[in-house]
């Protein structure tokens, strides 16, 4: 019973960059970049798991409906090790997120960008990822 | 600041334990005590063992390509200054992407998840232009009909076999041999006397690494990562691996390669990974990789991939639907106007937007 | 959602402490590490029926029949020391309803990750790895992995399957804490991978995400450790309750963790209506 082999040979090619468009799952087997979406809305859950995190936002129509959107993130790993946890989010805030919906319609969205309602992206101002940042310019 | 003395905490040193009350005791010496250090005029730490200390967590993520392109064929090295904007392009080149899943994830820019600039143009520095050695014969054929095999099933994903995703809920292969990862390339190092730990964060992949002299498994049991076996030289760690998975394939090889990996730690933020790998029915010669490791904060998050699997259900879900006529064709393909980033696209007018001012009113 | 606080586990804990176990030795003194501390590396197994059920039961058949005596319920006297489990009213009823579909709601037939104290009685190897910052505990089972922060008093930054585990020495007694427990798949999850709540065994007995966990791991013997964990979940239980065992130390030569990546053998259980052909 052989498990058909993953196309590492190809795969590795792929991230010669160390940048890929598509470094898990298949993306555009869920979702669609011929949907663009920008959602706004008050954050209602948090999911901050490894390694896809998720946010839930309440988003009002102009007739007054709200509707549940799940938002897809990456990992949080990377954001905790800045010092940014499952409770630097407050509930209730409004957000800006940006990216793109399911194919199959469905109230979920892969999240590219994060906005605050003053227009601060998300999760940065963090001053010791900063002080890192810098330190980090000096070649090794 | 709450979150500054959080990244203070985690950088602290090694926490000794105190015990109340005095015992004595014997502890039995495993193996001869490594000698002193080899590597330049750095004095590696030690362990309470005597041993270098490797333990922390480190990250081996860059933007230094894999294989030297071919442009650079006879440039192993770029200057210092060549170097820095190289690594400059890079960041910038990586943020307001057009999908995600990369390192601005939620915010985080590459640097915050702990790249550095690095001379090398290429992570392959044998054999001496950079790139993979040429497939053997038989492997080509082997490669070849694997490639047509897996053509002919078509693009959509017929099982979870055919989901990487998923595949990589069961073993991350990027774990062993170390292959680059756009974000949470990172390792979380522990030893004690007679164990090495090394658990890489994506899948939380522990290699667990015997020091013992201990000779490797039986033949028949071959595993994904791999039978590991570590010694030291000097101060230098040196881990031999085989009877890899035949279910695993490496750049063509189906698990009969042999790892050998060279671990130094050439300062207190650095170590210097170098791995060769042979397989003599797959590549015409063996090869070399050298993967600076940077000290970055923990802590480590386990990674459960497995449990919350939601696009592993999309994929298979979304490939019967477009079997079956109920869901557009992947755009894969029409790309048209999609070089435009999620930015650009609000700003043509190409996203729709809902909730807030400036919502869409029709759905 | 509510939380148990350590305070109230902690008079657990010292009752249990002064509590006599049974086969404890009085007298052992633990071999030490280079830099002073007890001894616990090694591999390490539970030989009981805990991860059966964790209180008294008798032998019982199995969930499925085709398995026969193979996978049927072995009898066990039970590791729980001030049982029976105090659940609340409420929650019994749904570890009845759990109970009942094991099948679906058990974390361990998915192969996902079997949570604290759940992964220390397995009947898998558990090895410790231990250095003076970190301790390492790691299990064959679908290479479930505890990272016990020695010295930390830090708070989860997010919940995990495994729990975020604090440990210190309390003389020859390895104490660790763990809170930050999922407890449970993620809202978009689809049904076939989903659980509602965490077993603590195959019986039904579960956990929320308001679980926190104060275990006692000590050397009594060249080859044996003794293991208490206290348990405490006040959306579950009315009060803390605490399990008993030694646990053993595997002797086999060049022993080392077998590779039980269990995930690949039950994807096409967890996937198979949305596959085109089955695994051969």
């Amino acid at each position: 019973m052989q498990v058909r082999t993953v196309a590492v040979f190809i795969g590795a090619i792929m991230i010669l960059s160390g940048i890929s468009a598509r470094a898990h799952h298949s993306w555009n087997t869920v979702f669609s970049e011929d949907k663009p979406l920008v959602l706004r809305g008050t954050l209602s859950k948090v999911e901050l798991v490894n390694p896809h995190g998720w946010i839930w936002i309440d988003v009002k129509a102009p007739d007054g409906t709200v509707t549940k959107w799940g938002i897809e993130g990456g990992p949080p790993n990377g954001l905790i090790r800045n010092g940014i946890t499952k409770d630097t989010l407050k509930l209730g805030e409004e957000l800006v997120v940006r990216g793109y919906g399911a194919r199959d319609g469905s109230n979920l969205l892969a999240g590219v960008k994060y906005e605050r309602a003053d227009g601060k992206e998300f999760w940065l101002g963090n001053e010791g990822a900063e002080a890192t940042a810098k330190a980090r310019g000096d070649v090794k | 600041m709450n979150a500054f003395l959080f990244a203070g905490r985690q950088a602290a040193g090694v926490i000794v334990a105190t015990t109340s009350v005095v015992l004595t005791s014997v502890i039995g010496i495993a193996q001869d005590r490594p000698s002193p250090a080899t590597n330049g005029s750095y004095k590696v730490p030690r362990t309470p063992d005597g041993q270098p200390d490797f333990q922390g967590y480190w990250t081996n993520l860059t933007y230094t390509p894999f294989e030297r392109p071919r442009a650079l064929a006879n440039k192993p090295f770029y200057t210092e200054q060549e170097a820095i904007e190289a690594f400059k392009k890079a960041v910038s080149d990586s943020t307001d992407q057009i999908v995600h899943y990369v390192n601005s994830d939620f915010g985080a820019t590459p640097v915050q998840t702990g790249a550095r600039p690095n001379r090398r143009t290429s992570l392959l520095i044998d054999p001496p232009d950079g790139r993979v050695p040429p497939l053997t014969p038989a492997a080509e054929k082997r490669e070849a009909t694997r490639l047509a095999a897996q053509k002919a099933r078509g693009p959509l994903a017929q099982t979870w076999k055919d989901d990487r995703g998923t595949v990589w809920c069961v073993f991350h292969d990027r774990a062993v041999p170390s292959i680059v990862a756009p974000y949470g390339s990172n390792y979380h190092i522990v030893q004690s006397r007679d164990w090495i730990v090394m658990t890489y964060e994506w899948n939380t992949e522990h290699r667990i690494i015997p020091l013992d002299g201990r000779p490797h498994g039986p033949a028949a049991v071959r595993t994904y990562a791999g039978d590991a076996r570590g010694h030291w030289e000097g101060d230098t760690l040196v881990v031999e691996t085989t009877n890899f998975s035949p279910n695993r394939n490496f750049f063509g090889s189906e698990g009969t390669f042999t790892l050998v990996e060279r671990f130094t730690r050439t300062a207190d933020d650095t170590i210097v990974h170098t791995y060769t790998v042979e397989d003599a029915s797959t590549w015409t010669r063996p090869w070399t990789v050298e993967l600076p490791m940077h000290r970055i904060n923990g802590p480590m998050l386990e990674y459960a991939c497995n449990e919350n699997n939601q696009d592993g259900f999309a994929t298979l879900k979304n490939a019967r639907a477009q079997e079956a006529g109920t869901l557009a064709p992947m755009d894969a393909i029409k790309r048209g106007d999609a070089k435009a980033t999620i930015t650009e696209r609000e700003e043509q007018g190409a996203a729709k937007v809902l909730g807030g001012e400036g919502q869409d009113e029709k759905k | 959602m509510r939380t148990a606080t350590f305070a109230s586990i902690a008079a657990a804990v010292l009752f249990v402490a002064l509590s006599p176990r049974v086969g404890e030795s009085q007298t052992y003194t633990s071999l030490r590490t280079a830099s002073g501390q007890p001894d616990v590396n090694g591999f390490w197994q539970a030989l009981n029926t805990a991860h059966w059920n964790l209180e008294a039961h008798m032998a019982s058949p199995g969930p499925v029949l085709q398995l026969g005596a193979a996978h049927a319920v072995p009898p066990g006297q039970g590791v729980v020391v001030d049982g029976p489990i105090p659940y609340r009213p409420d929650a019994l009823a749904k570890k009845k309803e759990y109970a009942a579909n094991a099948l679906r709601e058990d974390a361990e037939i998915k192969c996902y990750l079997p949570g604290v104290p759940r992964m220390m009685y397995m009947p898998y190897p558990v090895q410790i790895v231990q250095s003076d910052s970190t301790i390492l505990m790691m299990s064959e089972f679908a290479s479930a992995h505890r990272t016990i922060h020695m010295g930390s008093k830090d708070s989860p930054p997010a919940d995990t399957w495994m729990g975020w585990s604090n440990g210190r020495w309390e003389g020859d007694a390895l104490v660790i804490e763990t809170r930050g427990f999922m407890g449970g798949t993620i809202s978009a999850l689809d049904r076939e991978g989903a659980i509602q709540v965490r077993f603590l065994d195959r019986a039904g007995n579960y956990h929320t995400d308001g679980l926190r966990v104060v275990e006692r791991l000590r050397r009594i013997g060249p080859d044996h450790l003794s293991y208490q964990a206290t348990i405490e979940d006040p959306n579950v239980y009315t009060r803390p309750w605490t399990i008993s065992m030694p646990l053993y130390r595997r002797l086999d030569a060049n022993m080392q963790l077998g590779e039980f990546k269990c995930e690949e053998f039950v994807s096409d259980l967890v996937y198979g209506k949305y596959q085109r052909t089955p695994d051969k």
